[in-house]
């Protein structure tokens, strides 16, 4: 028997270098499902106050929602913070707004905390995986879920400190999704990452997860910081590294509740022809991947 | 609504520290000894000096509020 095939989509951003590395594969019908920064408009501010937007993107955020092939995907919650500060009730109330206006398939965060003390955004951090760090995820998580109306998930974090950040960290995803039942956004650069920086098996750790919950998969690239040794980070700046096609690949066969893939890059780093077509070899590569492994038998995959 | 102050507490001492950008084996010694990371001691025992390096670099990138927003915005 064969499963069901994902869908392939982008990560959609509002900028022009965007638009015009993206605009053939629109055209083309090839994008079979958007990935909305749900909290773009509220939640790079101190107070989750709302920000002017573009309004071109509503037609395509809309067209998408009517074939229930919008998701949402938020930045700046901040699921693993001690506290929860009125920043943070306002961004819950705003995404209840939002959900409420446009039909998102679902929603999902971060897993890790950036807001802390006097500081209400920093990069995403790991937190000691403690009991008393899953019932604040499980806490964050029903209200995100009381809010959205729908299923939540939260993105696999790239950042760790030592080696638990990694190793533990899908046991710890695992935990906090459960009473809520919500899904895994399996980042396979973010897993790939962490094996790099720490020196780990990739597909030892990416088994480490807890696939069965992996609805939305995403592919991307990034950047190295120099120094000994050199460490990857997640930037979503550059192409998809050839090193990451076989744990993609891996992911696919491994992951029975797949329902969308997405091929993320950062605004502002497409500026150059080379740039885009580059975007757009990856998201086909992505593409062929997919058809790949979904035209298999499953059991020739697993 | 689960509030845990001793978290909170702890995740700003080490957002502050992250932001000095420090040498590790220097920001190694505060973690090791400075009040605010016992509740959490072990872990930070366990970072690794090129993850640390990292995080700061991103921390001070990303950082808002606080001191920071008087230094950086």
């Amino acid at each position: 028997m064969s499963r069901t095939s994902p869908r392939v989509g982008l990560n959609f951003l509002p900028e022009d270098d965007f638009r015009a590395a993206a605009l053939p594969l629109f055209e083309d019908g090839l994008v079979d499902a958007l990935e909305r920064d749900i909290d773009a408009a509220w939640g790079a501010t101190p107070d989750s106050s709302a920000r002017v937007q573009a309004a071109w993107p509503d037609a395509m955020f809309d067209a998408y929602a009517a074939d229930d092939a919008l998701y949402g995907h938020g930045v700046w919650l901040s699921v693993l913070s001690g506290r929860w500060t009125p920043r943070q009730e306002r961004w819950i109330e705003r995404l209840a707004e939002e959900c409420a206006a446009r039909r998102y398939r679902h929603v999902s965060e971060h897993f890790g905390w950036m807001t802390s003390g006097p500081y209400w955004r920093n990069t995403i951090l790991p937190a000691p995986y403690t009991r008393a760090t899953v019932a604040l995820g499980g806490d964050r998580m029903k209200r995100l879920a009381d809010a959205a109306q729908r299923p939540v998930g939260l993105e696999v974090l790239a950042t760790a400190l030592g080696p638990d950040d990694a190793l533990a960290q899908g046991a710890f995803l695992d935990e906090i999704l459960a009473p809520v039942d919500g899904f895994l956004v399996l980042d396979v650069h973010n897993v790939w990452t962490l094996a790099t920086n720490l020196r780990l098996d990739p597909l030892a750790l990416l088994e480490r997860f807890p696939l069965a919950r992996a609805r939305e998969l995403h592919v991307s690239g990034g950047a190295w910081l120099d120094g000994e040794p050199r460490v990857r980070l997640d930037s979503h700046d550059g192409e998809v590294p050839d090193e990451l096609w076989p744990l993609v690949r891996a992911a696919l066969a491994r992951c029975p509740a797949l329902e969308v893939v997405f091929l993320e890059r950062r605004a502002g780093t497409l500026g150059d022809p080379a740039a885009q077509a580059a975007l757009r070899a990856d998201f086909l590569r992505v593409r062929a991947e997919v058809d790949a492994a979904f035209a298999a038998p499953v059991e020739a995959v697993a | 609504v689960i509030d845990d102050a001793e978290l909170d507490a702890f995740q700003a001492a080490l957002t502050e520290l992250l932001a000095r950008r420090l040498p590790f084996d220097e920001a190694a010694a505060i973690l090791a000894r400075d009040p605010a990371f016992d509740a959490h001691r072990a872990w930070v025992r366990a970072f690794d000096p090129a993850l640390y390096r990292a995080a700061a670099v991103l921390c001070a990138t990303w950082i808002r509020g606080g001191r920071a927003a008087r230094e950086t915005e």
